[in-house]
């Protein structure tokens, strides 16, 4: 999958790693890195070191492969019915009754491991009458695909290891300690003794492998998406009747969405035109919601732009980011609005938590397009030029705003890039006495300063800049800076 | 108005420069608060740069007020004292309590100076390590004789007034005063208006400051990086934590006038705290001996003396050498010239200390060697064996006390710790601190992090660049590690790394170093907490302890010393021959032999490969080739190039020749090539005309990692000249100069070589005498040097010893000899131990077993007899199940008649629940047999390696021999057979992976050994066959390699052409080698 994702050549290892105690440890190789000498658990330098190139070095998420083999398992529900998902890497699906409609087990087998083959993944497979069984054969059988029956299940899991049980490794390596490795071998001894010494669960473990006890699976249910759609019965270029459509669909999908508690961040429109390809539009917005009006506010603008072509034939709606709405009780019993719910005391300060500002952002973005909406961002520097920065608010989630605003006076209007100016000194390092603009010479009634702002050195820039604040005569207050380095004054900023 | 000279580089257009001159005394300005590095990460310069460049400035005094700390007050001294400029001994207190509250202090007397030492020792050891908790009550406390500044806050409130107002009144007397700054932000004017509209509403008078951070402007970036290190930040987010300008650095006194035109009277006010500050220097801390030591009605000297003379009778119980006799006189009058007798008695109050608790000790270190030690047991080191020369070790002109460092048992040095605390009380006996300072790794992976490289990269520049010291080739290293040299950040984050080499990064304790005093410590030196409980440490290091000529004994812990000790008990035990250091026999020849043929595995000091190959060369014969041995195979002399000269000079190859009679004085006793630190030190009085004062700063330069690395090169031009003026060929000079600064890296004094030597002797004679005892007090002494348990055991068992295995009904916890010593042993190494007692090994070898169940065991069976059963065992013994399962896996029980399968079987159906209740029934019952697979032996003996560590049952290799045979592969015995492997044959050998060794200064070499079923193999790698195989090389732990012989005399090498992994041959052989020493 990696592989492919990436476009890696056949020879480069690929190796996941994990950290363990501030080491980095791998917790799962491709074949040719295992052909290399790498194995589960050894140290990742170690790995690399085996390796003669460069390996390819993913982290490990857990929780992203387990999304991806839950994903896995709702993929399998083509085949059969009944899907479980067996931590960390396994699945169980259970074919009993299925057979027939392909033919047989072993087929069912042979397409289910073609169409993993195709998805990327190098599966085993093993059909067994007992979970436990089919678990042991697959990871521990000499073939990758397996099938077994009731009578030959005993004889086939003989000669596996013990690991194969599904026991601990604490349990494997006691068993080991005195000499007993293979399964077979455990079936030889006495219960009532491994039992007084091992406890229960190494025989409930073994009798699930035999089919001697039961097992349960916890099968995965499925969630429906939030979806609406309206087939039209001939194409209509009529663009009331497709907004008429079109707010309907919208308040099923909010219905829906509201029978879940859950609001939606994204919502994708499909247009099925008659003689021309499906017109796809998005609606983002910048918190969860479900409100048909506003939702509709935002799609409004697209719809009336779009391209029908010869007509319509019709129309789809689907929500994603979908997630749960908190609650707030907004008032009491008709009277006082409650206090708003503030979640983190940096959001708090974010004008976007209010809903009626999100609200209206939405709508800004969704008339002037994206990036259209800006915001101002402080940033912790004393350069004035880099004490904030611009973003664009469209689908931008509530940031926190963690720099301190500067502290000093700072002029409401900054000119980037400064304007050079002509000064005249009182004497050096003194007031300034005039400031020549515009050629006009304007005298000037106070100076403040200077003010010494060091160069951000790590950026590569040089040179100190002294800062005035000074009145002109016409009543104008102006920032001036001296660059010490190249020895030159500008004109930064105004007070209006 | 005229304006100042510019004390930049570069002229700032804003104040014109002019020639109105520095010589306005009475304008004269002092810096008060002065940050230095020792306010660690925020400080940007050194203490003794800032009094310099105070002094360059022409400032009336310098002063240096670290945050709640006076640890960086004595290299400020030193430097201000060579420099003839007055120190202001300040402080800058920051109080918690209320916390944003500070103030400068600065003592008036000796008195006061005092009251500050308390002050921040209070404030100190009641927080954490490195901080300091104090009130503002606190200061009112201990206020007597201090003067004040304080430091106003951002927000002057009517809290801050009050606070004010109160001090004003505790700091009568005019001793208060309140700082103002000017430091180039907007708002300036009226911060400074504030201020002093606050001083005039209080009545205190305003001071100038300009809160140094750094000496010169050039160091703010390296301020700001220290910044965010300290904030844990990256410099791109560290934002309004870092300063806005550069501006808080030393101003010349004009500049500070002008910028404080305004207030002419704050910078007079700083004139006169300077003025009133004079009362105290550092120079008035008069070190006074502690007393206790010399009993009552005699002096020092005289009690000196008459233990000296008992102490000769008890050495020398045959009558007094006229030799010795005349040392100890002459010794005696140089110690009474010098008023050292406190010091001597000091120690030796240890050393008796140590002794009447049996624990052993051993002198080492200038002045340790002396007949008046050897006579009172503080060393054992006979003088009528060496040729000591007292004044080698002290010297008149050098104006410092002895230093004699003792080594103790390191398992019981605690004690001797808790004893100096008990005798002379925590207010009067403290350790040392040692300054930890950033050396190349630590400073590139730190700067690399707040610089904000990529962590990959910072790893990469650390284990690359560490060794680099700023001065060549960088950019083809960057191009090797495929960076871009020119990158202007990562270029920038290498010169800041360069910079910050050599800055203090925190105190830690020194390993042993004690003061002790005789009037409260605390009043000389704030003393802090250490990091480990129950122990306190002074804020100064032992270079500024030297400085102050303060009294230090270094009492230090040595493994091997534990180890002989022991090996002496278990010889006294089985043999009934009790021995001590100075007892065992001296000059023993079959000793030397032994030594001769490298045969040295587990001894002291010789044991690493790199010492046991230059053994058959230089043939050590008597003790003082064993001085020279220990000290010869060091980073010093060999980087010096002084190994091969001496060799052939030794073996007559060359003719040993002087360049002049005085440096045949120096020289003679090596042969004419300088291995010691000390010789390098006379060469450079000899030779070049230094003076013992400049020699010992060459000394200094040399003996540690001091701030620059090629600081020595200072000396170069005055060593050649100085050679060159006294009619030596330049080509002699050059080479003095090359052998000296060789030993910057690692050189290692006479006086310690001596102190080892007779120890490396004592434990190769215990080694061939008493092998059995030897290797059971090594193995109980585990942790130490360089083989493991299992070497060790295949070393006895090759040198005759019988080794029994770990047994529940035999061994004790350590290791035990059973039998007595038999007839003579034979001459052969194989039968050295053949007649001797057997080694029982013990039930610490067993892994993951407690002492507490070992014991219970070893008593239990001490008294009802030998066990039978386990169940009757466990019964006695209330060992933990746990701890049985451990001993049954370590296969502890075969005489109960029981393999490690069945006991482990047998014990995994026990539980440690309370005792059943029906065991008076049947005690002998055990469940029956049943049939457990068998197991193969190979697998039993990495069993055997898995829970011990080696195995007594058959050697790992001896099970794939026969593969190994069909490689071609050589046994590590034919190996030693001259006839079969001749000089240069071609041929493999394989064996489990021993020992690694990279010694830092063999370029690159990699010694490894190998053990097979019949013995060791030396391999040695050249960088290049390392590189090539160096997955093989690092990781392996079975190892086949092929490469040519190399005989010579005994010693047989391998040298390594191709290596090849043999792991899967043996899977799972979990024994981890001893890498990379």
């Amino acid at each position: 999958m990696t592989r492919r994702r990436l476009r890696l050549d056949a020879k480069t290892p690929v190796l996941v790693s994990r950290p363990v105690h501030s080491r980095a440890i791998v917790s799962a190789c491709c074949g040719v890195a295992a052909a290399g000498g790498v194995f589960v658990g050894m140290t990742l330098s170690h790995a690399k070191a085996l390796l003669p190139c460069d390996a390819h070095v993913e982290a490990a998420d857990p929780s992203r492969e387990a999304r991806l083999l839950r994903r896995l398992a709702v993929w399998a529900t083509r085949f059969v019915p009944v899907v479980a998902v067996s931590e960390p890497d396994g699945l169980f699906l259970d074919a009993s009754g299925c057979e027939r409609l392909y033919g047989g087990l072993n087929p069912l087998l042979r397409r289910i491991q073609r169409a993993m083959r195709k998805l990327g993944f190098a599966a085993r497979l093993a059909a067994a009458p007992s979970w436990g069984g089919a678990w042991a054969l697959a990871r521990f059988g000499d073939s990758p695909c397996i099938s077994v029956i009731r009578s030959g299940l005993a004889e086939s899991l003989r000669p596996l290891p013990i690991e194969a049980l599904r026991i601990g490794n604490e349990t494997v390596g006691l068993l080991r300690e005195v000499g007993i490795t293979r399964i077979g071998e455990l079936m030889a001894l006495p219960r009532s003794n491994l039992a007084h010494r091992y406890g229960q669960a190494l025989l409930r473990r073994l009798d699930q492998a035999l089919g001697e006890a039961f097992e349960l699976i916890e099968p995965i249910r499925i969630r429906e998406p939030v979806y609406a759609e309206r087939l039209f019965d001939g194409p209509t270029d009529r663009i009331e009747v497709i907004e008429i459509i079109a707010r309907e669909l919208l308040e099923q999908v909010c219905g829906q969405l509201a029978a879940r508690e859950s609001g939606c961040r994204e919502l994708y429109v499909r247009l099925l035109r008659s003689d021309l390809a499906p017109l796809d539009l998005t609606v983002r917005t910048s918190r969860l919601s479900r409100d048909g009006k506003h939702l509709w506010k935002l799609l409004s603008p697209q719809l009336e732009k779009a391209q029908l072509g010869f007509g319509v034939e019709g129309m789809r709606v689907r929500a994603s980011g979908v997630g749960t709405i908190r609650h707030h009780q907004t008032q009491c019993m008709g009277r006082e609005p409650m206090a708003p719910n503030e979640e983190t005391d940096g959001r708090a300060s974010d004008p976007l938590a209010d809903p009626s500002v999100a609200m209206l952002v939405d709508v800004l973005a969704a008339r002037l397009g994206p990036g259209g909406v800006m915001r101002a961002v402080p940033l912790a520097s004393f350069l004035p030029e880099q004490a904030f920065r611009f973003e664009a608010v469209q689908h931008l989630l509530p940031v926190r705003i963690n720099a301190d605003v500067v502290r000093a006076d700072r002029p409401s209007m900054l000119l980037n890039p400064p304007v050079p100016v002509d000064v005249v000194l009182l004497r050096p390092g003194g007031p300034i006495t005039s400031v020549a603009m515009h050629k006009r010479l304007l005298r000037v009634r106070s100076c403040i300063g200077p003010e010494r702002i060091g160069a951000e050195w790590w950026n590569g820039e040089d040179g100190d800049r002294d800062y005035f604040k000074v009145a002109t005569d016409d009543g104008r207050w102006l920032w001036i800076f001296f660059a010490v380095q190249r020895s030159r004054w500008f004109l930064h900023g105004e007070w209006t | 108005m005229p304006e100042e000279p510019l004390p930049k580089s570069r002229p700032h257009p804003l104040r014109a420069p002019s020639i109105e001159s520095h010589y306005r005394n009475e304008r004269g300005y002092v810096e008060l608060a002065v940050t230095s590095n020792f306010t660690f990460l925020t400080g940007g310069s050194h203490p003794d740069e800032l009094v310099i460049e105070a002094a360059r400035l022409g400032h009336c005094a310098a002063a240096i007020t670290d945050r709640n700390s006076l640890a960086g007050m004595v290299r400020a001294h030193v430097a201000a004292k060579t420099l003839g400029i007055q120190l202001l001994v300040g402080c800058r207190i920051e109080l918690s309590e209320p916390t944003g509250i500070s103030f400068l202090v600065f003592p008036t007397d000796r008195d006061a100076y005092a009251k500050l030492c308390t002050l921040l020792t209070l404030g100190k050891r009641r927080a954490a390590k490195g901080q300091c908790d104090l009130s503002l009550h606190d200061l009112i406390e201990f206020q007597m004789g201090l003067l004040a500044v304080a430091i106003p806050p951002r927000v002057l409130d009517e809290q801050y007034i009050q606070i004010l107002q109160g001090m004003k009144r505790v700091f009568d007397d005019d001793r208060l005063s309140l700082a103002m700054r000017k430091g180039y932000h907007q708002d300036d004017a009226v911060r400074m208006r504030q201020v002093a509209d606050l001083g005039g509403h209080v009545g205190v008078p305003i001071v100038a400051t300009n809160d140094v951070h750094y000496h010169t402007p050039a160091r703010r970036p390296l301020q700001d990086v220290l910044t965010c290190i300290r904030l844990g930040k990256t410099i791109d987010h560290a934002g309004f934590d870092l300063f806005q300008n550069a501006e808080r650095h030393l101003k010349p006194a004009d500049e500070m006038i002008h910028l404080f035109r305004a207030y002419p009277l704050a910078i007079a006010r700083t004139r006169h705290i300077a003025e009133r500050a004079k009362g105290f220097s550092l120079d008035q801390l008069r070190y006074c001996y502690p007393d206790e030591v010399v009993p009552e009605g005699t002096t020092a000297m005289e009690h000196l003396v008459s233990l000296t003379w008992k102490g000769a009778a008890w050495r020398y119980p045959g009558g007094l050498p006229d030799k010795v006799k005349a040392q100890v006189e002459h010794e005696l009058r140089l110690i009474d010239e010098l008023e050292y007798a406190h010091y001597f008695l000091t120690v030796h109050d240890i050393a008796a200390f140590a002794v009447s608790q049996g624990i052993l000790c051993q002198g080492r270190g200038a002045a340790a060697n002396s007949a008046v030690c050897y006579c009172l047991g503080v060393t054992a080191v006979d003088p009528d064996r060496v040729n000591v020369l007292f004044e080698r070790f002290i010297s008149k002109e050098r104006e410092e006390p002895p230093d004699i460092d003792i080594d103790f048992e390191h398992e019981r040095r605690e004690e001797v710790i808790q004893y100096i605390y008990k005798k002379y009380g925590r207010r009067r006996a403290a350790l040392t601190a040692e300054v930890i300072s950033y050396r190349g790794k630590m400073a590139i992976r730190d700067v690399g992090k707040a610089m904000g490289l990529s962590l990959d990269l910072v790893d990469r520049l650390a284990k690359e660049l560490s060794w680099w010291d700023g001065t060549d080739a960088l950019e083809g290293r960057l191009k090797e590690m495929g960076l871009n040299p020119n990158d202007p950040r990562l270029r920038r984050s290498l010169a800041l790394a360069g910079e910050l080499v050599g800055f203090p990064r925190h105190l830690s304790q020194h390993v042993g170093g004690f003061v002790i005093t005789k009037a409260p410590l605390c009043e000389m030196v704030p003393i802090e907490n250490a990091a480990m409980p129950q122990r306190t440490v002074i804020e100064w290091d032992k270079d500024d302890i030297d400085a102050l000529g303060m009294l230090k004994v270094d009492v230090l812990g040595l493994g091997m010393l534990t180890c002989l000790r022991k090996c002496m008990d278990l010889v006294a035990a089985s043999d009934g021959e009790r021995f001590t250091l100075a007892t065992i026999p001296a000059e023993d020849s079959q000793t030397y032999d032994m030594i001769c043929k490298a045969d040295t595995v587990g001894v002291f000091q010789i044991e690493s490969r790199a010492q046991m190959s230059m053994l058959p060369r230089l043939k050590p014969r008597c003790y003082y080739d064993l001085v020279i041995e220990v000290a010869i195979v060091r980073p010093g002399p060999i980087q010096g190039d002084m190994v091969h000269p001496y060799l052939r000079r030794r073996s007559g190859d060359q003719p040993i020749t002087y360049a002049s009679p005085e440096i045949e004085r120096v020289l003679g006793r090596t042969l004419g090539v300088p291995l010691f630190q000390e010789q390098a030190m006379s060469l450079a009085i000899v030779a070049a005309g230094f003076t013992p004062g400049e020699a010992d700063q060459l000394r200094r330069s040399i003996a540690g990692w001091k701030r620059k690395t090629n600081e020595i090169r200072k000396f170069q031009a005055r060593l050649i000249d100085g050679m060159l003026e006294r009619g030596h060929t330049r080509q002699f000079a050059e080479q003095v100069f090359t052998q000296i600064s060789g030993f910057a890296g690692y050189g290692f004094p006479e006086s310690h070589a001596a102190s080892f030597a007779l120890l490396v002797y004592a434990s190769c004679w215990l080694k061939r005498h008493k092998p059995a005892a030897f290797a059971a007090a090594l193995i109980n002494s585990q942790p130490m040097g360089f083989y493991q348990p299992a070497q060790l055991v295949r070393d006895a068992a090759a040198h005759g010893v019988t080794v029994l295995p770990i047994d529940v009904n035999i061994s004790q916890w350590d290791c035990t000899l059973e039998g007595r010593s038999g007839g003579q042993p034979g001459s052969q190494p194989a039968q050295w131990g053949k007649d001797g007692p057997a080694l029982r090994l013990g039930m610490c070898l067993v892994k993951g077993l407690s002492e507490v169940d070992a014991n219970r065991i070893a008593d239990s069976v001490r008294k009802h007899g030998k066990m039978e059963s386990i169940a009757r065992l466990r019964r006695l013994s209330q060992a933990s199940t746990t701890g049985l399962r451990r001993l049954a896996a370590a296969d502890a029980f075969t005489s109960m008649g029981l393999t490690r399968q069945t006991a482990l079987w047998s014990i995994r159906a026990m539980n440690d629940d309370p005792m059943p209740l029906f065991d008076g029934i049947d005690p002998a019952y055990e469940p029956p047999p049943v049939a457990l697979p068998k197991i193969k032996p190979g697998r039993l003996v990495l069993q055997d390696y898995g829970s011990t560590g080696l195995s007594l049952k058959a050697h790992p290799l001896s099970f794939i021999r026969s593969q190994l045979s069909h490689m071609k592969v050589t046994t590590a015995a034919e190996l030693q057979s001259e006839q079969r492997c001749p000089q240069g044959r071609i041929l493999r050998v394989a064996g489990i992976v021993l020992v690694r060794q990279r010694p830092g200064t063999a370029s690159g070499v990699v010694f490894i050994t190998l053990e097979d079923e019949t013995g060791s193999a030396n391999l040695i790698l050249w960088s290049d066959v390392f590189e090539r195989f160096r997955r093989v090389a690092r990781h392996s732990r079975v190892i086949m390699a092929s490469g040519h012989i190399e005989r010579r005399g005994d010693v047989v090498h391998l040298h390594v052409r191709q290596l090849e992994s043999l792991d899967e041959l043996i899977p799972a052989l979990d024994q981890a080698s001893r890498d990379f020493h």
